[in-house]
């Protein structure tokens, strides 16, 4: 069977694999969005916390993903909810970081200015800093969702949703007659569908730009936790984890 | 020339705390914090009433080889991972082969979505399974980011400083040895630790295709569904990769080159 | 001044590819030893191009450069680099090395031995006016902008190259930093007489340190290449005059120095003596002023006829204060000091503040309008250069 005749005595199982794919991956992101926010907010205006609040999120970074996910198991069982909540807790650093770095280096004369007409605090933050933090923010967004989606593949050895599911089978026939084909439009099906995700937040940015052009994340290399530089420019390519 | 209080001002500037402080203060929790839950494995997997499945699986011996494995396949990753990366990354930003950069830049934004466990299994089609396509895998995989870093660190020198170097004469060996690499060298050594990260990570997949490491035992656990294996598995291999990045990180503060912030 | 022919460009072209007109077109311009030529022109006018051709950080397309003699092109380029001293506005201190290694490389590339590497460099930062004990072994990052600034002319002058190519050194700090490194690195080109190409956008920057000023159009092209003061008194064009901007005249006054012109003398009032000879002088001449001085003739105060009649007894309070000024000064100084005072003179002081004599808005109007030709008898401008050195030993407290 060549690739192409593959692909279409599979296209159902294949096309509902991907949009399961795509769901638990922008769901964990989401989530990670919500809570990596949350925690920045509660926390960039002390060094302390913004230090301990990152070191916790590199650190669930660091632990490999089959690891985590067997760690999972054990107090929420195989499937879907094990998956989720590693794919969030990995989605959480970039996030939870960008956000900082986007909040901290708002113009402190435009919050001063803010409060001078009288904000208040929520009010500025919901109009005058998360605004202007978005961009960095998303771009933090787009670096988790890319890593996420290569993560989401070993979910499927716990019984979790997605196109793993099409790299495992590959390996279990390793030899057997599409094998080849199911390794292949796993693993390449995850990499369309990351760029094709990437691409749409990228628009979305687009969209959402506050009367500026995209504060595109100045290319600052970040030291200090385990990840490349690149988490933090604008182009998102934080090494997945695997 | 310089008035006193210029001469004040930057005694001041001189007396740096003390660097030993400063790295035990950054890097003194996580081994606290391993070494307890380390113990703390320890001591559940002790007081539990183990089978024979268990007990054979959770072996002092076959421990230690399992994570000997997993150190000795991380390690030869990171080493060529290094070899290679820090060569492309250095011939990547001459000036005449610069302009494939930007080609590694988009390779590496491609492997970042790629997931591990597919590159490993098409490797295996194409190679058999075994340890050195593991390796093969591994290196691929985790080289992408140190590239980019090696690129990213020598680019992002002040070019500046680069002039001023050919201006007084330094032939562009000099320059690339002198200025560039020891400035690039925090962000080259970033991206070794991504690397060193990335490929503990990928190694816990190794025992999928037959190579051995830590991973055997979540494999195991899942398996024969024995909690004990998976979760002290699932720790050792945390521990490990927690411990690595901390060991990345002590040795990236140390080989900073001073004058830098 | 020797007149040997340092730097030599002839007819020198730099063309890039895919461009169609030249950066650099046709630039030919002779150098003498110990000169400073400053280039002066609107960014991108290929002034910079036209420097870095000199040391080959750009190769010219063709034409020659001759240094003292040796075509540039017959050296490696790293070579020729070591002996010609490069510093620019951005400084380019390497921030991993040391004070006194930075200042040390070329001397290493050059294979000199440690012992006298160090001592030079020592001896430099001595120079620049770094104390070699407390900055030899600092950073760059915990010096100042304009501590850096001399630690990069130390770099640059660590070979003891006869060349020095600076890329508008002074442009990045701050106008009193750039006004006091202006003047100290006058005052050391006193004593090193390097050659010296210098590039500026700034004018005035121009005007202070260069021998002689090449102002340059698009392509590099040389609209007028002449001492500043033939500049500013005969602009060649009308860009070149609109270059030089608004107040030539006053700029002018930069360049000269107190006792380049004629001094007026006044009456003096010992005030531990009688001062009835004073009076009777001043009663001659209508409206006009003496001095009073101290026992050592320092200028005290300005009393004119009606302050003796008014308060004879009291004169060490009345009249005016003086404001006084140094030979050494500029015109502009005196100038300022006139203006402060009440009769628009300015007291000329010796160095150790005893009176020498007066300048008055008459006598500095004469030299605004009687320009004199350069070489001109009676000038006052004996030479360029310690037409402009003076400025140099100027403190920023006089200025």
């Amino acid at each position: 069977m060549t690739f192409l005749e593959f692909l279409q005595s599979r296209r159902e199982l294949l096309l509902a694999q991907t949009l399961e794919h795509a769901t638990i991956v922008l769901m964990s992101v989401a989530l990670a969005t919500v809570i990596g926010v949350l925690i920045a907010l509660w926390t960039y205006r002390h060094p302390r916390a913004r230090a301990v609040a990152t070191g916790m999120a590199a650190a669930m970074l660091t632990i490999p993903s089959f690891a985590l996910l067997g760690l999972l198991i054990t107090p929420l069982g195989l499937g879907y909810t094990p998956t989720l909540v590693a794919l969030t807790m990995y989605a959480l650093l970039p996030i939870l970081r960008n956000t900082i770095v986007g909040l901290t280096e708002i113009d402190p004369a435009l919050t001063e200015a803010a409060r001078g007409i009288g904000m208040g605090r929520v009010r500025s933050l919901a109009t005058v800093e998360l605004p202007l933090a978005w961009p960095v923010i998303l771009t933090g967004i787009r670096v988790s969702t890319q890593m996420t989606m290569g993560i989401a593949a070993i979910g499927a050895y716990v019984q979790g949703p997605g196109l793993g599911h099409q790299i495992f089978d590959g390996l279990a026939n390793l030899g057997g007659v599409n094998s080849l084909n199911q390794a292949l439009v796993g693993t390449v099906g995850v990499i369309v569908l990351a760029l094709t995700v990437d691409v749409a937040l990228a628009l979305l940015g687009k969209l959402t730009q506050a009367g500026q052009r995209p504060k595109l994340f100045r290319t600052r290399p970040t030291l200090r936790p385990t990840l490349t530089p690149a988490t933090a420019a604008p182009s998102p390519s934080l090494g997945g984890r695997e | 020339m310089s008035s006193a209080a210029e001469t004040q001002a930057a005694a001041t500037v001189l007396t740096p705390p003390s660097r030993w402080r400063g790295l035990l203060r950054r890097h003194a929790p996580m081994p606290a914090i391993l070494a307890a839950v380390l113990l703390a494995t320890y001591l559940w997997v002790s007081a539990t009433d183990l089978d024979d499945i268990e007990r054979r699986a959770l072996e002092a011996d076959k421990l230690l080889r399992a994570a000997g494995e997993h150190v000795t396949l991380a390690a030869q990753t990171t080493v060529l991972v290094v070899a290679i990366a820090v060569g492309g990354g250095i011939l990547l930003t001459r000036p005449s082969l610069r302009w494939l950069a930007p080609f590694a830049t988009a390779l590496a934004n491609i492997g970042q979505a790629t997931p591990a466990i597919g590159l490993l299994v098409l490797l295996s089609i194409f190679l058999g399974i075994g340890s050195s396509t593991a390796l093969i895998g591994l290196v691929a995989y985790s080289v992408l980011p140190v590239l980019q870093n090696t690129i990213v660190g020598i680019n992002q020198v002040d070019r500046h400083l680069i002039e001023a170097g050919r201006g007084i004469g330094m032939s562009p060996i000099a320059v690339l040895l002198r200025i560039e690499l020891p400035l690039a060298v925090p962000v080259i050594l970033a991206g070794v630790r991504t690397a060193l990260v990335l490929a503990v990570g990928v190694a816990t997949l190794a025992t999928l295709i037959n190579a051995g490491g830590l991973g055997s035992l979540i494999v195991t656990g899942i398996k024969l569904q024995r909690e004990t294996i998976l979760v002290t598995g699932a720790v050792l291999t945390a521990a490990l990769a927690l411990t690595l990045d901390w060991l990345g990180g002590v040795i990236s503060d140390l080989l900073r080159p001073r004058g830098l912030d | 001044m020797s007149h040997d022919v340092m730097i030599d460009l002839q007819q020198v072209n730099k063309f890039y590819r895919g461009q169609k007109a030249p950066v650099v077109e046709n630039m030919s311009m002779t150098i003498q030893q110990g000169e400073i030529i400053v280039l002066v022109g609107p960014s991108g006018c290929g002034k910079t191009t036209t420097m870095k051709m000199i040391n080959r950080l750009i190769e010219p397309s063709s034409g020659r450069i001759l240094i003292d003699g040796t075509d540039v092109t017959a050296l490696d380029g790293n070579d020729l680099r070591r002996q010609i001293g490069y510093v620019i506005q951005q400084v380019g201190l390497f921030p991993h090395m040391s004070v006194a290694t930075n200042v040390g490389l070329v001397p290493k590339m050059l294979g000199w031995d440690a012992k006298r590497i160090e001592a030079r460099a020592d001896e430099l930062l001595h120079l620049v006016g770094l104390e070699p004990a407390i900055y030899r072994n600092r950073l760059p990052r915990q010096l100042s902008g304009g501590q850096q600034q001399r630690v990069g002319v130390a770099r640059a002058l660590a070979a003891d190259p006869p060349v020095m190519l600076m890329d508008e050194p002074f442009g990045a700090t701050d106008p009193m930093t750039r006004d006091r490194l202006q003047n100290e690195f006058l005052r050391l080109q006193e004593q090193l007489r390097k050659t010296i190409v210098f590039v500026t956008h700034d004018f005035d920057e121009a005007i202070k340190m260069g021998t002689r000023i090449a102002v340059l159009g698009e392509r590099s092209k040389i609209r007028q290449f002449d001492t500043p003061e033939n500049l500013l008194a005969q602009p060649a064009d009308s860009t070149v005059a609109q270059f030089i901007g608004r107040g030539a005249r006053l700029k002018q006054l930069d360049l000269r120095r107190v006792d380049a012109i004629t001094w007026q003398d006044v009456p003096l009032i010992q005030l531990d003596k009688p001062v009835n000879g004073a009076k009777r002088q001043l009663d001659q001449t209508e409206g006009s002023s003496a001095l009073t001085v101290d026992a050592d003739n320092r200028p005290l105060r300005w009393v004119n006829a009606d302050d003796l009649a008014a308060r004879p007894d009291a004169l060490d309070e009345a009249g005016q204060t003086v404001t006084t000024v140094e030979p050494q000064a500029t015109l502009r100084d005196a100038l300022d000091a006139m203006l402060a005072s009440r009769d628009g003179a300015a007291v000329v002081v010796d160095e150790h503040g005893r009176y020498a004599g007066t300048v008055t808005l008459d006598g500095l109007m004469q030299v605004i309008h009687h320009t004199p030709e350069r070489g001109e008898p009676g000038s006052g401008v004996p030479d360029q250069r310690s037409a402009v050195a003076p400025a140099a030993e100027l403190t920023p407290e006089q200025r």
